[in-house]
């Protein structure tokens, strides 16, 4: 694979994970603009785990998924007690509050000599794992896609035991699912910690393959493109957001056909998708044929 | 015996309106009441206060002894408590076999969520067919809700009942729509598999129905209780045909 190869599909994969993330909560009947946010809190206490404290690269991914997932619990406690539009504003401000902490969290030590660390809207360089450790661009694109496939992996568990199950139920007829005996705020917490620890586990891997990070690159638009991923792809799969990721970054903006263009045709995509296929390409009917097919 | 539920003094209002006003009702165990009423008396406002979905102003209801008036949904569900919908409340973007399986994730271990073994897996598919090929759904388990009748759906939220093996059954109209025989489906249906060993409380405006399931009757009218006693005697008060069936029919 050539290198303009390896660096689109590393893309696609960092944003499937922020893509699973929006999606699971849309399972969960919650439509969220800030999962963004967890990529960032990922990003930014990953790098900090390797590059400020030394820790190892596992420990730093790790400590990313925890702090994510506790993040994504913590503010899903009292914005669970909203629904629609008014959750969706909450997490919009949830993430534009964190993008503006990051822009004046600063945390630099002195390591080697330099000093290394957030900066403040100066953002965040110098996360150089990767390069010592000797990693090559393929080799961490298989980092990304062994990271992917065990998120996939805790899905497809999910849905083969009663996780998924649980969500789609919360999500479609909460006070079905509260008669049924099921939860609903610690069933949409947990979906939102879930969701947090996936966003922060892409987020950790991309500030080790960016090597820079600033607050700016977790603005708005990322966490709109990645609720756009889900809707598009569907809501039938966990394949759904990515076959959205693939998409846009594969076919749009990798094929420099649209170039200069690819937002006004995304975004006309996603109007297209809404009207026609309102749960997106791979929705639940298409899914249940797909099961159908393959019992046969 | 103590009763298997006892409501006592439950009012419930929303504003002005009041929806329930000082109702008392006492079941045995095992007893099926037949509970009807003009429309707006507060029949499935008594539905919604006993499974937690509104919470009352006032009173109390005792489920085995359990107070249970206030308590969240999920709360009470664990008590034993399940219901069927006057307007069908499946769930449409999940298979029969799901939507079935939707009474049985409550009482789940946690970790289930996580990791089902293949065993227990199969165990809980078999039950649950099982229980579809008693109302005869068993070749729609992976069909969407969709694609079943009226009834195969008013058979489904049965069968949802039953899969949650609650103790105090509550049944919302579940013939309304219903042509005579498919009543008698249901009325079979219900008399068969879900009121041996519980307790129920039947709105309906069939008398078909109420008849052939409820020994006794109460009547609501305004919120408040109008008479309680065996089917017959019920059904032949000058005040209950009054307001039930209007004045012009006395």
């Amino acid at each position: 694979m050539d290198g303009y190869t390896i660096s689109v599909l590393s893309n696609i994969g960092l944003f499937a994970f922020l893509a699973i993330s929006a999606w699971i909560l849309l399972i969960a009947g919650e439509i969220s603009f800030g999962q963004q946010a967890y990529f960032a809190i990922g990003a930014y206490s990953g790098g900090i785990a390797t590059a400020v404290w030394q820790w190892p690269f596992a420990a730093g991914v790790v400590i990313a998924v925890a702090l994510g997932a506790a993040v994504g619990a913590l503010v899903a406690w009292p914005t669970m007690r909203l629904s629609g539009l008014h959750y969706a504003i909450a997490t919009l401000a949830f993430a534009e509050l964190t993008r503006a902490s990051l822009n004046v969290f600063t945390y630099r030590r002195d390591i080697e000599g330099f000093a290394t660390g957030p900066d403040g809207a100066n953002g965040f360089g110098d996360i150089r794992w990767v390069y010592e450790a000797g990693i090559e661009p393929g080799a961490y694109l298989a980092i990304i896609a062994g990271c992917l496939g065990a998120v996939i992996g805790l899905v497809a568990l999910m849905s083969y035991g009663r996780g998924m199950a649980r969500l789609r139920i919360v999500g479609e007829d909460p006070i079905l699912a509260a008669m049924q005996g099921l939860s609903v705020t610690r069933t949409k917490i947990a979906a939102a910690s879930l969701a947090g620890g996936i966003a922060a586990l892409g987020g950790a891997l991309y500030a080790h393959l960016a090597t820079y990070i600033e607050p700016a690159q977790f603005s708005v638009m990322t966490g709109v493109h990645a609720l756009a991923y889900g809707l598009i792809g569907g809501l039938g799969t966990v394949l759904g957001p990515i076959l959205g990721v693939l998409i846009d970054i594969g076919l749009l903006e990798s094929l420099r056909v649209f170039a200069g263009y690819r937002m006004i045709v995304f975004g006309g995509l996603v109007v297209l998708v809404l009207i026609v296929r309102p749960r997106g390409l791979l929705d639940e009917p298409t899914m249940r044929r797909v099961q159908a097919w393959l019992r046969r | 015996m103590a009763a298997a539920l006892e409501i006592a003094g439950l009012s419930l209002r929303f504003g002005g309106l009041t929806a329930l006003n000082a109702l008392d009702l006492a079941l045995k165990p095992g007893e099926a009441i037949g509970l009807i009423g003009p429309n707006g008396s507060g029949k499935t406002s008594l539905f919604n206060v006993l499974t937690g979905h509104h919470a009352p102003d006032a009173g109390s209801v005792r489920l085995d002894g359990n107070e249970t008036a206030g308590l969240p949904p999920p709360r009470i569900a664990a008590l034993g408590v399940a219901r069927t919908f006057q307007n069908l409340r499946l769930l449409r973007r999940l298979s029969v076999y799901e939507n079935l399986r939707a009474a049985r994730h409550a009482r789940a271990p946690w970790r289930e969520a996580l990791w089902q073994t293949p065993a227990a897996r199969r165990r809980e598919q078999d039950a649950m067919i099982s229980l579809l090929a008693l109302f005869g759904l068993a070749s729609k388990t992976h069909e969407m809700p969709e694609a079943l009748t009226l009834v195969e759906m008013r058979q489904l939220e049965i069968a949802r009942v039953l899969a949650a093996a609650p103790k105090l059954v509550l049944l919302d109209e579940p013939a309304a729509g219903m042509t005579p025989a498919e009543t008698d489906r249901i009325i079979r249906a219900i008399a068969e598999h879900l009121l041996p060993g519980r307790s129920a409380i039947v709105i309906e405006h069939k008398v078909q129905l109420v008849t052939a399931l409820c020994p006794r009757i109460a009547v609501l009218d305004a919120g408040r209780k109008i008479a309680d006693g065996p089917a017959a005697a019920v059904l032949g008060q000058g005040e209950v045909r009054r307001s039930y069936f209007g004045a012009a029919s006395c």
